[in-house]
C-alpha cells in the first residue's frame, strides 16, 4: 500500500481500485510504523469505498484494527446521495465520556480514597451483562429512548445544568421505540445505570497540568482539584440494535446489488426505509447512552456525599461536558467550497467543534468545545479543545483515546506473574475491578501513550491540548 | 464426557477484539465447533451443568450469515436469560437453516468465571473456506 507524507503528522493513501476518495491518517512517523503492523490501514481503504463518502476516509492517531471501520475512523457521507453504516457507528452506540469537576483537592480525598473507590464500586454496577439497581417499567424505557438525559433529570438523577453541558443537551431527536426490536428491548432492560466491562470505567483524577490556563479556566479545571471521568455507552441495547440492523443492511445491499470489500461495512442509502429504521432505533440508543452516563454521574455524586459526609454545596460538582465517540450525526460542513449536509460517522472519534460554533454550549463559545481523551490507568488522561482546522480537515473531529497497542491476549501474556493492581497501587492509583482479567487486559502497556496521540492532533492543529489529568482511583468492569 | 475430540479452534491475535479460527469436517461441524469455541470463551464448559435446555431456529441467506446468526442467538440467550452453556446439538438443512438445541445452566457467579464478555459477532473479513471438505472460518467477536 502506498502512503505519502502530507506533513509530519499527516499521511495520505492515494486512491486505488474502487476507492472513491483518498485515505488520510493522522500520525507521526513512529506511530505510523506501528499502525502498519495490523490491518487498520486496509480498513481505512475499505471505508473509502462507501457510496457518497466526501473528501477523505480519515483515521485518527489512536487508530487500530476494528471490524468494518477502523477504531479511530471518521467518514462524512453526502446526506442526499450517501449511505449510513451501522458498523461505522459501532456496536456500542453513543459510547462516550463525561468529565465532572469538584471543589475538592487531592488532600481532601487522599486519606479516604480507598473508601471512595469502594463506594463507587458499590454504587456503579460493573462487569459483564450486569443489571442495575434501577427497576424501571417498559414505559420508563420508552421515555428514556425518546427523551434521553432529560428523563434522568426529571427523576432527580441530575440537574438542568448537566443537560446544558451534554452534547445536544443529551437528547437526540427522531427516536422511535417502534423501530427497536423486542430483542434489543430485552437486552436494554435492567442495564441502565451500569458501566459494562472492557475499557469502560469511572476514574477519579487530579487536574495535574495545564497547557492552556485560559481555556482550562473556562472549562472549570483548577490545578490540583479532583475530577471524575466516566466512560460508558448504550450497553446491550446498542449492541442488539447494531446487530439487528447490520442484517437489515446486508439484505438491502443484496437487493440493490451493492458490493463492498467487507460485509461488516453493510450500509443503506440514507433515504431508504432501511436507513430510516436504523436511524430511529439508533437515536433511541444514543438517548439511552446519555441517560446511562447521567445516572452513573448521579451515583458518583452520591458516593462522594456518602464517603466524605458532605453535601453538594461542599462537593461543588459540575459537569464540564459529555462527548460521544461512537456516533453518526447530520452536520453542515464545507466540501470543495460549498456548505453541504453531511452524515459524519465517528467510530472511536470525538466531535471537536471550534469556538463560535452554534452547536456547542454558550459557556464554551468563546473558546471551543471540550474534548476528553482517556488514557490508560497509569499515565493519565487529557482535556483538549476543538479548533477551526478540524472543521476544514476532519469534519470537526479529533481522536478519542490512547488506542490499543497490544491485543488482549498479548497483554495477558505480558501481565503473567505480575500484580498489575499492586503495581498501580505503588504509583498511587487505587483500582477495583470485577474481572481479574480485565485489569491485565487493560494494563497501561497495552495502550499507546495518550500524550503521543494528543500531541499528534495538537501539532496537526485539529484540537489543542488544555490540561492533563492524573488518575488516583479507577473502577472497571 | 464432552465430545472434545471434534472441537477444534485456536485463538488468533486481534488488537482490540477476539479472533477465533474454527475448523470442521463439514459445514454443520464448523457451526457446532464455532458455537462450542464461543461458549468456551464465555466460561469453562466443564463447570457448567446441562440442567437447562433451549431450542431455537436460525436462517441465513449465505453460510456466513447462518454462522453469525447462530452465534448471535447464543449470545442473546447468554445475556437475556443469563445462561452459560455446556453443549449444542445442531440440525442443519440446506446450509440456510439450522435448528439448535443448547444445554447449560443459569450463570452462577460463585461457580462460573466469565472469561470474556463477548458482546457481538462480526462479519469482518468473514469467509467460510472449504478445502477438501475441511471447513475453516476466522471469526471476530466484539468484546
Amino acid at each position: 500500500m502506498r502512503i505519502e507524507k502530507v506533513h509530519d503528522n499527516l499521511w495520505e493513501i492515494p486512491r486505488t481500485g474502487g476507492m472513491l476518495v483518498p485515505g488520510r491518517v493522522y500520525a507521526d512517523e513512529k506511530m505510523l510504523g506501528r499502525i502498519k503492523e495490523d490491518k487498520a490501514l486496509e480498513q481505512v481503504v475499505n471505508v473509502a469505498h462507501l457510496p457518497g463518502i466526501q473528501k477523505y476516509s480519515i483515521a485518527m492517531p489512536d487508530i487500530h484494527w476494528g471490524y468494518g471501520f477502523p477504531i479511530g475512523g471518521v467518514a462524512g457521507m453526502d446526506a442526499e446521495e450517501g449511505v449510513i453504516s451501522p458498523g461505522g457507528v459501532g456496536y456500542d452506540i453513543n459510547c462516550g465520556v463525561r468529565l465532572m469537576t469538584t471543589k475538592l483537592s487531592e488532600k481532601d480525598v487522599r486519606l479516604r480514597l480507598k473508601e471512595l473507590v469502594t463506594e463507587l464500586y458499590k454504587r456503579v454496577p460493573s462487569g459483564a451483562g450486569m443489571s442495575g439497581d434501577f427497576k424501571l417499567s417498559k414505559d420508563d424505557y420508552r421515555e428514556i429512548f425518546s427523551k434521553g438525559s432529560r428523563w434522568a433529570v426529571e427523576r432527580g438523577y441530575g440537574r438542568e445544568d448537566d443537560l446544558v453541558k451534554t452534547e445536544d443537551n443529551g437528547h437526540f431527536p427522531g427516536a422511535d421505540p417502534k423501530a427497536v426490536s423486542r430483542r434489543a428491548f430485552k437486552r436494554g432492560m435492567e442495564q441502565i445505570g451500569t458501566l459494562g466491562s472492557g475499557n469502560h470505567f469511572v476514574e477519579v483524577d487530579i487536574v495535574d497540568k495545564l497547557f492552556d490556563p485560559g481555556v482550562a479556566e473556562v472549562f472549570g479545571l483548577k490545578p490540583g482539584s479532583v475530577c471524575v471521568l466516566i466512560h460508558s455507552g448504550s450497553r446491550g441495547f446498542g449492541h442488539q440494535i447494531c446487530t439487528d440492523y447490520i442484517d437489515t443492511m446486508i439484505s438491502y445491499m443484496r437487493r440493490e446489488g451493492l458490493n463492498l470489500p467487507d460485509k461488516q461495512l453493510a450500509c443503506a442509502h440514507i433515504h431508504s426505509s432501511e436507513a430510516k429504521g436504523y436511524l430511529a432505533a439508533f437515536s433511541a440508543a444514543v438517548n439511552y447512552a446519555w441517560t446511562n452516563r447521567q445516572i452513573i454521574m448521579h451515583s458518583v455524586r452520591e458516593a462522594f456525599y456518602e464517603t466524605f459526609g458532605i453535601t453538594e454545596r461542599e462537593l461543588g460538582s459540575s459537569l464540564v461536558y459529555d462527548v460521544s465517540h461512537n456516533i453518526a450525526k447530520f452536520e453542515e460542513h464545507r466540501v470543495n467550497g460549498d456548505v453541504k449536509r453531511i452524515c459524519v460517522h465517528r467510530k472511536g472519534a470525538t466531535r471537536a467543534f471550534p469556538k463560535g460554533h452554534k452547536h456547542i454550549p454558550e459557556v464554551y463559545r468563546t473558546v471551543g468545545q471540550p474534548v476528553f481523551i482517556p488514557g490508560d490507568m497509569g499515565r493519565g488522561s487529557y482535556v483538549l479543545v476543538g479548533t477551526e482546522a478540524s472543521m476544514e480537515e476532519t469534519f470537526g473531529t479529533c481522536c478519542h483515546g490512547a488506542g490499543r497497542m497490544l491485543s488482549r491476549r498479548k497483554a495477558l501474556k505480558e501481565a503473567r506473574g505480575r500484580n498489575i493492581i499492586e503495581e498501580l497501587g505503588e504509583k498511587g492509583v487505587i483500582i477495583m475491578a470485577k474481572g481479574k482479567r480485565t485489569v491485565a487486559e487493560e494494563m497501561p502497556e497495552a495502550y499507546k501513550d495518550a500524550e503521543d496521540v494528543c500531541d499528534v492532533v495538537h501539532n496537526a492543529g485539529i484540537a489543542r491540548k488544555v490540561a492533563k489529568l492524573r488518575p488516583i482511583g479507577v473502577i472497571k468492569g | 464426557m464432552l465430545e472434545l475430540s471434534v472441537m477444534s479452534y485456536e485463538l488468533l491475535d486481534h488488537t482490540a477484539d477476539l479472533c477465533i479460527r474454527v475448523t470442521g469436517g463439514s459445514f454443520s461441524e464448523l457451526l457446532r465447533n464455532a458455537s462450542l469455541a464461543m461458549m468456551e470463551q464465555i466460561t469453562d464448559r466443564d463447570k457448567v451443568k446441562p440442567s437447562a435446555r433451549e431450542v431455537f431456529e436460525v436462517a441465513g441467506e449465505t453460510k456466513e450469515e447462518l454462522l453469525v446468526k447462530l452465534l448471535s442467538e447464543i449470545l442473546y440467550l447468554h445475556e437475556t436469560s443469563r445462561l452459560v452453556f455446556k453443549d449444542i446439538r445442531l440440525d442443519v438443512s440446506n446450509e440456510k437453516k439450522a435448528v439448535a438445541e443448547l444445554s447449560g445452566e443459569v450463570y452462577n457467579p460463585g461457580k462460573h468465571e466469565l472469561v470474556n464478555d463477548i458482546k457481538a459477532v462480526t462479519y469482518h473479513n468473514l469467509k467460510i473456506e472449504n478445502v477438501n471438505d475441511k471447513f475453516t472460518a476466522d471469526i471476530i467477536f466484539d468484546i
